[in-house]
Formats: C-alpha cells, sequence, structure tokens
C-alpha cells in the first residue's frame, strides 16, 4: 500500500468515524435558536426598561422638562415634603428629587437605578439653560460656540464603514479560526487517547507507518472541524441575517473579501494552520496515558491561546507587533489573514508567512510523527520530558 | 524464511531480549512459550518491525528489513477494536490497512464471518457482540488478507473451549493452505497438538528450542509412570534403591514416577512391587506442560543458586 493511500484511507475512516451529520444540524438548530432566544430576551429586558417612572419635585431653582427619557416630574411645593416622603416610603413615587439652588441637588431613591441618568441629564440642560439666560445668550449662540471646525477625512483605501467591515471580518475569521482550533483540540484528543485506551494502536502501526497514520488523522479531522465551521458559519449567518432584518447597517464589507486570490490566501493559512496545529495536539495525545489525570492536557490550550493573540493586532495592524505575529507560523495562521482585511499588506511578507508555515507544518508533522510513533506504544506511564526530546530527534 | 540471529533489546534497566536466535520455516506453525515478562511481545514486536533491536539482525526472506505489512497478519496480546464502529466496516478499514482493494476487503470480510457464524453480526456495532465473538472478529481482523505470515500472539485467551477448538483448527487449516504462523500463548495442552517447532523463553533467554520430541529430550530423558495403590504407604525406599527416580504423590491413591534414562526398570518396578500394594501402572509421555513448568522451573533455580 502506497503512503499517499494509506494517508487517505485514514483519513477517510476518521472523517466518517467523527462527522455526525445528525449531530451537527441539531448543533446547528440548538446554535440558531440560542441567537434567537438571545435577541428575544434583550428585546423584552428592553421594552420592561421603558416603563416610565415618576419622580416629585420640590424647589424652583432649575426649570426641568417635565420628561426626560423614561423619567416623569412633577413639582410639588415645600409644604408637600412630608406627605411625599411618605409617599415615597410606601413606594408610589420612584423618587424624590429636591433642587437646593442651581448648582446643587438631592435625588432620594430606594436604591441604584439606570433612570438617574435621565435626572442628570435634565439636571444639566435645565441649569444651562439658566446659565444661557445669565450671560443674555440664546442656545443658537451656544449651539455656535460649541460647534467643532469641519473636518473631511477621505481615507485613501478604506471608508469609516469599510474599516468597521474589515474589523468585523477579521474578528469573524479569527473566532472562526479559534472554533476550528478548539473542534479539533476535542477530536484529536478523543480519537487518539481513545485509540490508545481500546489497545488498537499496536494493530494499526503494523499495517501502516505511524506518520501515515498521524498524516491521516490530522487530515480527516481537519475536514470534521471544517464542516463543522461551514455549519456554525451558516447558523451565524442566518441569525444575523434575522437580526439585521430591516434595519440600516452601517457597516461595509472589505472589497478585498470579494477577490479571489485574497480568499484563496486565506483558506490557505486557515488549513495550514489546522494541520500545524493538529500535528501539536496529536503529538502532546500520543503522550497523554490517562485523559483523566494527566498534567499533559493543559498543553492543549496552547493553540488557542496562539490564534487569539491575532485579535490584538485590529487597532494597529502595521506594528511591529503585528507583523511579528503574522509572520511566525505558531500565530500567523490567524493574524495574517487578519492583517490583509485590516491594511495593506505586502506581497513578500505574505508569500515569507506562507513559506515559514509550510516549513512549520512539515518539521512539527515530522516531529509529531516520531512522538506518536513511541508514544502510542506506551501504556501504563507518560514519557517524560528527556524522553519526548529524545524522540524528537530519533529517526 | 524467518531468520532472528543473536537478537536483544534492552529498555532502561531491564534486558527484554538477550541474544536469541530462532530460524521459522515457511508453512510452519511456530510456538513461542513462556511466563509473563519472558520477551515474547518484545520478540514479536521486533519481529514485526514496530522497534529495533539493539543488537543482532532479523532477516525476512534473508533480507534485513521490516516486513512487508500486506503479507503480515497481526493479532497483538494488547488488543482492541473500535467498540461503537459496525463489525464489517471495522473489518474492511484493517483490510484496507493491509492493502487490499475495499471490494476484496469486503468480499474476505463476509467469507471469514460466515466462517466464523457471525455473518448475520456484520453490520453490528463490535460492542454488542460477545467477548468470545469479539474475539473471533480480531482474529479475522489479522487474517482476512492471506498474509503469508500471521502473529497471533495469545489467540486463545478468553475462548471457551468450543472456541478454542475452533480456533485450534482455523490455525492448522491457515498452516495447511501455506501461511506461516508465529503463536504465542499459554495453553500448553494447544500448542502441542498444534505446533511444528516450539521455543520457550525465559528472562529474554531462549531456553529450549526445537520441535516437541526434540524439546522432550532436551529437557529430560526418560519416562513417566504413575502407580496406583492401596494405602498410603511411604516412599521412603526410593532413595535408597532407585536414585535417578523422583516420586511426588498425585492424590486418590496415585503416585508419579519421573525415571531417568539411565535407571534400569527391572529393579525398580521390583523393589516398588515389595513395598508398595500396586493396584495399576500407566505409562504417561512427559507432556508440553512438564517440560515447559520444569524447564522455567529449572532456570530459575539456577539463576538463584548462589
Amino acid at each position: 500500500m502506497t503512503r499517499m493511500r494509506a494517508v487517505l484511507e485514514v483519513a477517510r475512516w476518521e472523517f466518517m468515524r467523527y462527522l455526525k451529520p445528525k449531530q451537527q444540524l441539531i448543533g446547528m438548530l440548538i446554535t440558531f435558536t440560542i441567537g434567537l432566544g438571545t435577541i428575544g430576551v434583550q428585546k423584552f429586558a428592553a421594552r420592561g426598561d421603558s416603563k416610565a417612572v415618576r419622580v416629585a419635585v420640590l424647589g424652583t431653582a432649575l426649570p426641568l422638562d417635565s420628561v426626560a427619557g423614561r423619567v416623569h416630574f412633577d413639582y410639588y411645593s415645600a409644604g408637600q415634603q412630608a406627605a411625599l416622603q411618605q409617599q415615597f416610603a410606601e413606594g408610589e413615587i420612584a423618587g424624590l428629587l429636591r433642587i437646593v439652588d442651581t448648582d446643587r441637588a438631592v435625588l432620594l431613591v430606594r436604591r441604584s437605578y439606570d433612570w438617574t441618568a435621565d435626572v442628570q441629564g435634565a439636571l444639566s440642560a435645565a441649569r444651562q439653560q439658566v446659565m444661557l439666560a445669565r450671560a443674555g445668550l440664546g442656545v443658537n449662540d451656544l449651539a455656535l460656540i460649541a460647534a467643532p471646525p469641519s473636518l473631511e477625512i477621505e481615507y485613501q483605501r478604506q471608508s469609516n464603514r469599510e474599516q468597521r467591515g474589515a474589523r468585523m471580518a477579521a474578528t469573524i475569521i479569527i473566532s472562526l479560526m479559534m472554533f476550528a482550533v478548539f473542534m479539533g483540540m476535542s477530536y484529536v484528543f478523543t480519537s487518539i487517547t481513545g485509540e490508545k485506551q481500546i489497545r488498537v494502536t499496536e494493530q494499526v502501526v503494523s499495517a501502516i507507518s505511524p506518520q501515515s497514520w498521524i498524516d491521516g488523522k490530522i487530515l480527516g479531522l481537519a475536514g470534521v472541524s471544517l464542516v463543522g465551521v461551514l455549519n456554525t458559519t451558516i447558523a451565524g449567518a442566518a441569525l444575523v441575517f434575522v437580526m439585521l432584518r430591516g434595519k440600516t447597517v452601517s457597516v461595509r464589507m472589505p472589497e478585498t473579501l470579494g477577490d479571489p486570490g485574497t480568499i484563496l490566501v486565506i483558506v490557505l493559512f486557515a488549513l495550514l494552520g489546522l494541520f500545524f496545529w493538529f500535528a501539536f495536539l496529536g503529538a502532546v495525545a500520543a503522550t497523554i496515558d490517562d485523559p483523566q489525570n494527566s498534567t499533559r492536557g493543559s498543553l492543549l490550550f496552547v493553540p488557542l491561546f496562539m490564534t487569539l493573540l491575532a485579535f490584538f493586532i485590529s487597532k494597529n495592524p502595521d506594528s511591529g507587533f503585528a507583523r511579528t505575529l503574522s509572520l511566525l507560523p505558531p500565530t500567523s495562521p490567524s493574524a495574517m489573514p487578519a492583517r490583509m482585511l485590516l491594511t495593506d499588506v505586502h506581497p513578500l511578507e505574505i508569500v515569507a508567512s506562507l513559506v515559514l508555515l509550510v516549513a512549520g507544518v512539515l518539521v512539527l508533522r515530522t516531529i509529531a510523527g516520531r512522538i506518536f510513533r513511541l508514544g502510542m506504544l506506551m501504556y501504563g506511564k507518560e514519557p517524560t520530558w528527556q524522553e519526548l526530546r529524545r524522540w524528537m530527534f530519533q529517526r | 524464511m524467518l531468520r532472528v540471529e543473536s537478537v536483544r533489546k534492552r529498555f532502561a534497566t531491564v534486558v527484554a531480549v538477550d541474544a536469541v536466535s530462532l530460524t521459522i520455516e515457511r508453512g510452519q506453525i511456530f510456538a513461542l512459550l513462556g511466563p509473563n515478562g519472558a520477551g515474547k511481545t518484545t520478540l514479536i514486536r521486533m519481529i514485526l518491525g514496530l522497534m529495533r533491536p539493539d543488537e543482532g539482525r532479523i532477516l525476512h526472506g534473508g533480507e534485513d528489513r521490516k516486513p512487508d505489512p500486506a503479507q503480515i497478519g497481526y493479532l497483538p496480546e494488547d488488543r482492541g477494536l473500535y467498540q461503537d464502529i459496525q463489525v464489517l466496516k471495522t473489518l474492511v478499514y484493517f483490510g484496507v490497512l493491509r492493502g487490499m482493494t475495499r471490494a476484496a476487503a469486503t468480499k474476505s470480510a463476509l467469507a471469514w464471518l460466515e466462517r466464523m457464524s457471525l455473518a448475520d453480526r456484520a453490520h453490528e456495532p463490535l460492542k454488542s457482540l460477545s467477548k468470545g465473538n469479539q474475539q473471533k472478529v480480531q482474529f479475522i481482523s489479522a487474517v482476512l488478507h492471506a498474509p503469508a505470515f500471521a502473529v497471533l500472539d495469545e489467540p486463545f485467551s478468553g475462548l471457551d473451549p468450543l472456541n478454542q477448538d475452533l480456533f485450534l483448527g482455523l490455525i492448522q487449516d491457515l498452516r495447511n493452505s501455506g501461511m506461516t504462523v508465529l503463536l504465542s500463548a499459554h495453553q500448553m495442552q494447544l500448542v502441542e497438538r498444534i505446533a511444528d517447532r516450539i521455543v520457550v523463553m525465559n528472562r529474554g533467554r531462549t531456553l529450549l528450542n526445537g520441535t516437541l520430541p526434540e524439546i522432550r529430550r532436551q529437557w529430560a530423558t526418560g519416562s513417566r509412570l504413575v502407580l496406583r495403590v492401596s494405602g498410603e504407604p511411604s516412599l521412603d525406599f526410593l532413595a535408597g534403591q532407585a536414585p535417578g527416580v523422583t516420586a511426588r504423590w498425585l492424590g486418590d491413591g496415585c503416585i508419579e514416577l519421573f525415571i531417568a534414562a539411565e535407571q534400569p526398570l527391572g529393579p525398580l518396578l521390583a523393589a516398588a512391587g515389595a513395598h508398595l500394594d500396586i493396584r495399576e501402572i500407566e505409562s504417561r509421555p512427559v507432556t508440553l506442560h512438564d517440560v515447559y513448568v520444569g524447564s522455567i522451573a529449572n532456570a530459575e533455580g539456577a539463576e538463584t543458586l548462589p
């Protein structure tokens, strides 16, 4: 059997073994339903907050508008203070506002409420009017004083809307990459530690080389993760469509996303990134004897951490930090696609990053194969760090 | 033909296999015997190319190379299959990994399942089968690609007597079809029924190597008699009159006598007739079990002597 046929057969086996269309469909529906539910709860919560609040006002030093946001002000004379306090104590009014003078007011409430911001706003507006009147100025005069000079920014590459869109697209791509790595973490870990536990390993490695086995696993499980990502993307897109239906969107996706070449490069980075991290995960999982008690399990979070670092480049994608992240294999699978959407990246940078990533995948895959070869046949104990170092260089 | 030449393998502080040499001819059933920790599995893993010897050579067909997986079938001692996958799918997967086409693997798997009376379970997950039936599926996965050389590590463990007999027949059929079989097992009475050649290992070394008659001669030349007597007479007379004889009570009035080749039987039987009320005499051949237990005991005794 050729090496390629062995790799493809294992990939097929792993893909079919872990791809559960029914469960993935249910997962999509659950994601969609939870999203819809969250939107519903948000709307319900917002509607609950719109209920009017009555606040009694004592003192006339500041002329408040009768309504400010959700708050309705009712004026009373100083002689009614005792009766108002009684009403407040009995919960008939939400607050008792005593305006001492133009610079000071006291609001009596039972606890912290978000509508007190409306009271503060109303007091500020009223005080502004009083002060303008004292200075002999009108509202229009104030508007003229406060108006900034006009500055029109002409963006050479992206409009403001496009920049927001680019940031959003970069965030989505990094998130999807994280999701794919997270799914892979679970699949690779389950697949390899599971096979060690059911003692199927010897039979397989007597038939094909451990390198072909781990290559096939990486390929097959990357396929399962990509299907999972695709499903989640579809569910997410459907949810966004429902959320934004009938609304004006002030975001425009960057034009680079419409370029097939850019899409191809982004997909290439994503695939190579998955191969890179799945090889790492495979090597770690092969050294774990007891998944319940192994301390090596924490190493599985390294890929997640490296992937999420790309989130930090969105504000300044041209910084040295961002360039470094997009060049080095552990972070480039998520950082370079993000940079390509956020800024102009020199083609040589992209090529250099791709070359390094391909080299990184080949090196990590080989090291993973060596660790896998020995780790998969080791039962009852985990190899020491010294043993692992020796295995890495053992041909 | 497989030739193992002075192979040695060390793990940390233990020498698992120590200067072992053996030759397995085409079409033989070759039995590898020894207690746990004797080095059998390590030797098997080296023969299969899963491990490299520290010293020595393993020649497959005269060449020092890894065996061709398509020509090897392997039933490991530490075994298991995918419990949640259908039996047929698992078998086809292993067949394809061994170089078969999917169609040929399916055809062969179905034929083997039929032979094992498991055809109606082909589309059930492995976990729904009994332990014995799972063992049958394991066996099929090792041989469905009709390899030239099958390595069966403990094929009888966990089987009831009927299935042990079934497996004996299957292994003999494999040999008759031209397959070479390397067998590791603890069931001596089964091994001696089918093995063409036997190696007994202990602590990484070869203790005995040959056909069953050869290793009987290597370990013990002589004969064994079982005497049924009345009462429980003393056996002290043997010490003075038959120095080449060891005796032990088997219970139920039976005494087992191991008699060295040089010990003349006539005077011994005359002395026994004088001291014992003998009701029955039975001559029993030395079994593989006797050879195995005796050779291991001898080796352990020799190693523990100052």
